[in-house]
């Protein structure tokens, strides 16, 4: 297996932080790849609107190009995805229609190229693998993830079981430690597709997904779509003069979240690209999570002096009792010996038991 | 051979288009036919008459009619020349009106295909031989599959009418779906006052045993005789001591998802379902139970004053013997969470299911009555009911109407009015409103006019929480606008499905289910609480969506249909079944896997070998098996093989 990396348009220009930062992201899970060589537009455009034909041939001379370096096609934006996915699907389920793509292009499309989304391709990566490599704790850090329509829609399309609540992002910043908060608005419209005649029900589809977030109990959206991200992201200020709001919710891409949880610089993720500036916020985590660790700690260790001084105690009063202990006074004097080996245990420094309180 | 042909008019239903004069004439030139006539209603008095006569005159001892199909008038026939002293199925009916005169137009290629068909019907006469039915003994003792309203129902009309009757039901309590509502529409009459007497009475009468927390594993035999293995679960109390007391309940440290408040609040481990429980017994959720999983607690042991509580206690199996089966295994509410993600998917406290809503109405439910916001407790002053959740729709594969939302949401509506204040704002999503039985659209319109409940025609496409507010968001299809409603409480008019476990209880049986699981009547119209399996009765929603008056009514014919089978001591069966030829038979036995009723068995021989043997009570006479034997030893009697040859060289050679 080989991947064929496909950046696309948005991502050489106003996405380049998630084309940078999934390079990275990739480089730290240790999966080798390469540029498709001379790639060219991916249809995406007024061309599938227009031309089927002229649409897949678009597509397919990429899966082509694709084909020389990889048999396996990765492309971080949805547009690009759907765009790939839709021509590879139809192309390698008929022969003919290959032909006829086939006398469009100028050399043949031969190949047999699986198109992967960027969520969905980490997750055949592994939430396991992505757990093992996190190294800043981002616990602190709470978001929602938002999908958009290309990601899901058309199921038979993508591959994604539940439409209406997908759950691949989900799973991937919970696996890279994020407190990631649910919401029912994983998958309303943006307003992308009227982002240019009508901006102003942009404005009102947009506005309502940042208010969903905050009443999510959001601090910042993850987002895959470079569309979206423009939506979100770049027309804020427009969506608060136009709604009389005063948002301010960074819209980050899902590999920067990964890149930062694996220990990547802001600059690694290219924070600074983000129109909404996430830097405080993501210092503000980090620095809230180091406050609830070292408030853990304190906790375990008072915890664990307690019990240390209960089971001592009990001990002492179970040798005092004497041979014929009662029933009832076995289970104390068993809950002491257990108390005191836990306490043990987190003595010796391994993580104490969080939950209940202690009773002075 | 003496073959009388009598050609049927059938008004113009046959006349208008094949010339029975004709084919009448023709037939007089068949070998063996003496006799052949035109008659314009055979089926009619007169008809019947000429054919009696004819027979007489002409010491007929084949008879074809010619006319409609075999499903309308065969039996008339049949009964027709038996009575002029002919065995019955030495008749042979030729259908020359749903296969010839109703699907053609031009009167000599109809005539034509008629006459074709007339001279199959003689040919298949030669061959018939003459049948007589056998005779068994019946058992007279029921079994009911299901204690809901139409198990009771049933029951206690059978044994009412003297019979044995034996309930299985697979909870701990007999009382169903209908035990966990509120109030009943159009009356608000309150459910359990209705139907605990109900309840009472199937406990205490003394032709009916109950056998609850009990399940169907196996049915074998035929009608008038069948085995049934019945699997008693462990509830790891026993029933002949426990006094229903509820102290271990209350005692018991375990908490366990509470099923018949469909999971509003937790129950404990050990658990009586509700207080009216009949019998009123309690059983260990072993999955829940801290003595089960961990090995320690025995509280329950401990507080229980009878002594009842058995750890040890197995599953059991019971072997009964009955002579009719009534199937009353009710329904499943449809699985909103899964099926409406767009709705919450079950994370959005304040959106529930319209049952749990009747919980939440109910006095004796887990909130005495109250009707709160499950968030935090409030009053609601916004309730929006949503219709059709998980009915007539297509993309959630349940394009079926279930028949009872519009009018329980109606309910619901009027009673959250009495239960939270007439300033309540109450909506009502709908497609449309179905509301055909007595008195239902005048309760509907009460609610609207009555009790102000605004009705919203339109699907509502998402839930979302905003401002500790449920939003709404819909369209309404009359004003042609989107709309959004901040609701404090959602409820969902979730739609019946077919009982889980309905399609593995029918396979058992031996019935027939459609897609949905919903198990097949014998004829949708005229046979509605029979199955094509002879002795296999059913009631209730189990055969499709109905509210309490139809599932009850049903429930009582079902009972009159048992007690007329059961009321002979002896049972006529069909003597148009399959026999196997054991000379010739090589003890394949692929007519065992291929038999859809389990007729044929394995009979041990003299020498110790096994051949095929179709039990003559069993066997429907379908023919699978006759068709699947690779040697041809198999033989449906009124259905010789020879006889079909000669109708197919008639067909194609002349």
């Amino acid at each position: 297996m080989s991947l064929a990396y496909y950046p696309g348009c948005s991502l050489r220009h106003s996405s380049e932080e998630l084309d940078h930062s999934t390079r990275k992201v990739l480089g730290v899970l240790g999966v080798s790849f390469k540029e498709v060589p001379d790639w060219t537009c991916c249809g995406s455009t007024p061309a599938h609107m227009m031309d089927h034909l002229l649409a897949q041939a678009l597509a397919a001379r990429n899966l082509r190009q694709a084909a020389e370096v990889g048999d396996e096609l990765l492309a971080p934006c949805p547009s690009c995805y759907q765009r790939e996915k839709n021509a590879a699907l139809e192309i390698h389920a008929s022969d003919e229609f290959r032909a006829e793509v086939n006398e469009v292009l100028d050399k043949p499309y031969k190949g047999n190229v699986s198109v992967y989304a960027l969520p969905e391709f980490l997750m055949v990566v592994g939430e396991e693998k992505i757990a093992s490599l996190v190294k800043q704790d981002l616990s602190q850090l709470k978001v929602v993830p938002y999908y958009g329509c290309l990601l899901g829609r058309p199921g038979e399309l993508t591959g994604e079981s539940d439409q209406e609540q997908p759950m691949t992002m989900d799973l991937l910043l919970q696996a890279a430690g994020v407190d990631v908060k649910w919401w029912n608005y994983k998958t309303e419209c943006c307003g992308a597709s009227v982002g240019l005649p009508k901006e102003e029900i942009q404005r009102v589809l947009s506005g309502k997904i940042i208010e969903q977030a905050i009443q999510a109990g959001a601090d910042a959206i993850v987002v895959c779509c470079p569309l979206c991200h423009v939506n979100l992201d770049l027309k804020q200020a427009q969506i608060n003069s136009a709604l009389g709001t005063n948002y301010s919710m960074p819209i980050l891409y899902l590999s920067q979240v990964l890149g930062l949880a694996f220990g990547l610089g802001s600059d690694d993720v290219m924070l600074n690209k983000n129109i909404v500036n996430p830097i405080p916020l993501i210092k503000k985590a980090l620095a809230d999570a180091a406050a609830v660790r070292a408030e853990e700690e304190r906790k375990a260790a008072e915890k664990a002096a307690k019990e240390a001084a209960r089971a001592a105690k009990a001990a002492e009063a179970a040798a005092a009792a004497g041979g014929d202990a009662a029933a009832k006074r076995e289970r104390p004097a068993r809950a002491a010996k257990a108390a005191a080996a836990e306490a043990g245990a987190s003595a010796a420094g391994e993580s104490a038991p969080s939950d209940g309180e202690v009773t002075p | 051979m003496r073959i009388g042909v009598f050609v049927c008019h059938c008004g113009s239903n046959i006349a208008g288009t094949v010339d029975v004069a004709e084919v009448a004439k023709r037939a007089l030139t068949l070998k063996d036919v003496v006799h052949a006539e035109n008659l314009m209603y055979t089926c009619s008095e007169p008809g019947q008459q000429a054919i009696q006569d004819a027979i007489k005159a002409k010491k007929l001892d084949r008879v074809v009619v010619a006319a409609c199909s075999p499903h309308m008038h065969e039996v008339t026939f049949r009964r027709t020349v038996d009575k002029a002293g002919l065995n019955p199925y030495l008749f042979e009916m030729a259908n020359i009106r749903e296969h010839c005169s109703w699907i053609h137009t031009d009167m000599p290629v109809a005539t034509e295909k008629a006459w074709d068909i007339v001279r199959m019907g003689v040919a298949k006469a030669r061959r018939l031989e003459p049948l007589f039915a056998n005779e068994v003994d019946i058992n007279k003792d029921v079994l009911v599959i299901g204690g809901g309203v139409a198990g009771i129902q049933a029951a206690l009309d059978l044994a009412d009418a003297g019979l044995k009757v034996t309930i299985v039901e697979k909870e701990t309590t007999i009382g169903g779906v209908m035990a966990k509502l509120d109030k009943t529409f159009p009356t608000i009459d309150c459910s359990a006052c209705i139907l605990t007497p109900r309840m009472v009475d199937c406990g205490q009468h003394e032709n009916i045993t109950l056998m609850t927390y009990s399940e169907v594993e196996k049915v074998s035999g035929y009608v008038g005789n069948f085995t049934v293995d019945i699997r008693k679960k462990a509830a790891k109390v026993d029933w002949s001591k426990c006094i229903g007391c509820e102290i271990c309940v209350q005692k018991c440290p375990s908490k366990a998802p509470d099923i018949f408040n469909v999971g509003l609040e937790p129950t404990k481990a050990i658990y009586i379902p509700f207080p009216q429980a009949v019998p009123k017994r309690a059983a260990i959720q072993t999955d829940y139970c801290r003595y089960f999983q961990t090995g320690k607690c025995k509280v329950c042991e401990r507080v229980c004053p009878a002594d009842a509580i058995d750890y040890e206690q197995e599953d059991e199996i019971v072997q009964k013997q009955f002579g009719a089966i009534v199937v009353a295994t009710g329904l499943d509410v449809f699985d909103w969470q899964t099926g409406y993600p767009e709705y919450g998917s079950g994370k959005i406290k304040d959106v529930i299911s319209g049952l749990q809503y009747e919980r939440m109405l109910n006095a004796s439910g887990p909130y005495g009555g109250h009707v709160h916001r499950l968030s935090n407790g409030e009053d609601p002053k916004t309730v929006v009911f949503i219709q059709c959740v998980g009915s007539r729709d297509e993309s959630v594969n349940r394009p079926y109407c279930s028949g009872v939302c519009c009018m329980y949401t109606a309910k619901q509506a009027l009673l959250t009015k009495d239960h939270c204040g007439m300033d309540t704002e109450v909506y009502v999503f709908y497609i449309d409103i179905r509301a055909t039985g007595k008195g239902y659209e005048e309760f509907i319109k009460r609610v609207q006019t009555e009790f102000g409940v605004k009705y919203v025609r339109g699907r509502v496409s998402k839930l979302y929480e905003e401002n500790g507010k449920v939003m709404v968001r819909g369209v309404d299809t009359l004003l042609g606008e989107q709309v959004e409603i901040p609701a404090d409480l959602v409820v969902l008019a979730t739609g019946i499905q077919a009982a889980p476990g309905a399609k593995e209880l029918a396979q058992k049986l031996n019935i027939s289910y459609d897609e949905f699981g919903f198990l097949k009547e014998g004829h949708p119209k005229l046979r509605p609480v029979e199955t094509n399996t002879a002795g296999v009765f059913l009631a209730g929603v189990c055969q499709g969506p109905k509210d309490i008056p139809a599932t009850v009514a049903q429930a009582s014919g079902t009972a009159s249909k048992v007690v007329g089978l059961l009321a002979k001591d002896k049972l006529t069966t069909s003597p148009m079944i399959a026999v196997v030829d054991q000379k010739n038979c090589v003890s394949c036995f692929k007519c065992i896997e291929v038999c859809p009723f389990s007729a044929p068995e394995k009979q041990e021989q003299r020498d110790g070998t096994f051949k095929s043997h179709v039990i003559e009570t069993v066997c429907q006479g379908c023919g699978v098996c006759v068709a699947t034997c690779p040697v041809n030893c198999i033989s449906l009697k009124g259905f010789p093989t020879d006889a079909i040859l000669d109708q197919i060289q008639e067909a194609l050679l002349v």
